[in-house]
């Protein structure tokens, strides 16, 4: 008798065929689409590796951040000013930008654990904000609100795979998501990634099995952010320009949102990624005041399906 | 010599809330592989007492000894890896994952495999064969995929203790095991602990004054954060002046 749901087991031959699927699915479309649409899916692969990177601290740890742009931005940002002011070649602007995002999860972790509930609500988004405003004041590096222009794309020195087209750049996107796709579902599955979920449920009970919970909460926030960070190098790459935009709460609290129409889970947070960022594009053929029909959506999911997606198919 | 052995010695341990004293010069010996009986009318800081023992809070004075060494300092977790499990008066267990999840995630904490991130956990086949040979014993076997939140409330006290017991802890804190239960579910769990007793020694604190008596061996009669009475069942129950503040409020 072999039971159980969600963390091992029986369940994990339907999860691997629907991830199976679904990367076929993202191999395939690009083929049949035009390039404004590729970059829509190329969209959808950024901010659901933003989204899934948020839901290890938000879904699983229990931590709603209203400042995960903050990683987001830092990746963003470090790599553009690496490859713009500092004139370094793309693998070590990806570097730094990889030492820069850890920095800032190591450093905030350290001072937003200090709180709980809605003050961490308030001093993630303190700390976004102050890069927010970093980025919009400290004009000669960043550009200010004009943004940082000049970004280039890395080439990978492949005949048969040129990054300066749409499909080329896709596929490149597309396999840096499935690789932390795979990485995140891992960790969410091991060991570590199961005390998260304890941690979420009872801190007190942790502790008396045994647990560090500030030390497994510190964790998941560096791997949150990690995640998240990585998904503003992609971004960087993608739009060519980076704003104090992509340091913005609005982008934090749509993450944040993208998980729990998700539902909680890593797959649910892309998920959610999708429908948002599918949902923004169409909104804005309809019309100019597409941000009315974001809110409206928004209130709609927050009042009648609460729980999210994947918690509607999970449950039957 | 012996004293070292002692599984808990408390020192005159004291911790105040603002103005109120809520556990007073305490200075309590429990003895290896039996069960100690700590009674007392509400508020006489006997939850108070199992969180400075286990560590949830920390105490204003006074020292506290697990297995002869002093932990007093040590946090929840350090005394957790020194063998001690503990339940809770209000049951605490993981809500929204299923018995065998809950069961996996405390016998994870045992090993040094709390950190890894790059494994699977079901690939642990040693975890889930323990959980699983615990929910056999148990009667679980058919709830190991329920969402603990949606067992009974008796069932949910066992899962409570399994969690606690999967460590297979040297000494077990049982904050009011019996709380809520049916008649029939405290005397199947009065019969679990004193199985359990022959492998661990067990501080428990009991409302319901039978079941402390027909378990314990000796009994610690708290009141107003201070030791009352310390004795035998036979002694307390002769006790006078316990009958006064503990009993006699019972059947007023």
């Amino acid at each position: 008798m072999f039971h159980s749901r969600k963390i091992l087991g029986r369940e994990s031959l339907v999860t691997f065929a629907a991830i199976g699927i679904g990367i076929l699915v993202w191999v395939i479309m690009p083929l049949f689409l035009n390039n404004y649409w590729i970059s829509v899916l190329i969209e959808t692969l950024v901010y659901g590796l933003f989204a899934m990177g948020l839901s290890v601290l938000a879904n699983y740890t229990g931590f709603p951040s209203l400042g995960q742009a903050a990683f987001f931005g830092t990746g963003a940002y470090t790599l553009g000013i690496s490859l713009v002011r500092l004139g370094q070649g793309q693998g070590m602007s990806v570097l730094l930008s990889l030492v820069a995002i850890m920095m800032v999860a190591v450093i905030f972790g350290v001072l937003v654990l200090q709180t709980k509930g809605i003050y961490f609500l308030f001093i993630t988004l303190g700390l976004a904000q102050i890069l927010w405003a970093i980025a919009w004041k400290w004009q000669s590096v960043t550009g200010g609100d004009d943004g940082l222009v000049g970004i280039t794309r890395p080439n990978l020195g492949l005949s048969w795979w040129n990054l300066s087209t749409a499909s080329g750049f896709y596929y490149f996107i597309l396999t840096i998501f499935i690789l932390a796709f795979l990485a995140l579902l891992l960790i969410t599955k091991s060991p570590l990634g199961r005390t998260f979920v304890g941690v979420r449920e009872s801190e007190v009970r942790m502790s008396c099995l045994g647990y560090n919970v500030w030390l497994h909460s510190y964790l998941a926030f560096i791997i949150s952010g990690f995640f998240s960070g990585l998904a503003g190098i992609l971004y960087a790459w993608y739009n060519l320009f980076v704003a104090p935009q992509q340091l913005s709460m609005t982008l934090s609290a749509e993450g944040l949102f993208m998980g729990i129409l998700g539902g909680g889970t890593i797959w649910g947070a892309f998920l959610g990624a999708v429908i948002i960022v599918l949902l923004k594009h169409m909104a804005s053929f309809v019309t100019d005041h597409w941000l009315l029909i974001m809110g409206a959506f928004y209130i709609i999911i927050i009042v009648y399906v609460p729980k999210g997606l994947s918690f509607m198919l999970q449950r039957r | 010599m012996k004293n070292l052995t002692y599984p808990v010695i408390t020192e005159n341990l004291s911790v105040h809330f603002g103005g109120l004293q809520a556990v007073a010069d305490v200075s309590f010996t429990a003895e290896e592989g039996m069960i100690h009986a700590i009674i007392g009318p509400n508020g006489a800081g006997k939850t108070t007492f199992f969180n400075l023992i286990s560590g949830l809070l920390q105490p204003s004075a006074g020292r506290i000894r697990l297995f002869g060494q002093d932990v007093s300092k040590l946090p929840p977790q350090q005394r957790a890896a020194l063998g001690v499990g503990r339940t809770f008066q209000v049951v605490n267990i993981f809500s929204s994952l299923t018995v065998f999840e809950n069961l996996l995630l405390a016998a994870q904490s045992q090993k040094n495999m709390k950190f890894v991130f790059y494994r699977r956990g079901a690939s642990y086949r040693f975890l889930s064969i323990k959980a699983r040979e615990m929910m056999d014993e148990w009667g679980f076997s058919e709830k190991s995929d329920i969402l603990a939140q949606t067992l009974s409330h008796g069932d949910q006290r066992q899962l409570d203790l399994m969690l606690a017991l999967i460590g297979e802890p040297k000494l077990l804190l049982l904050d009011e095991p019996t709380a809520g239960l049916s008649r029939a579910e405290t005397a199947t769990l009065t019969e679990i602990i004193r199985t359990l007793s022959l492998k661990t020694t067990i501080l428990m604190i009991e409302h319901d004054i039978e079941v402390a008596f027909a378990l314990a061996r000796r009994i610690t009669v708290l009141h107003e954060g201070r030791i009352f009475a310390d004795g035998s069942p036979d002694e307390i129950r002769m006790d006078p002046r316990v009958k006064e503040i503990y009993l006699g409020e019972e059947e007023a």
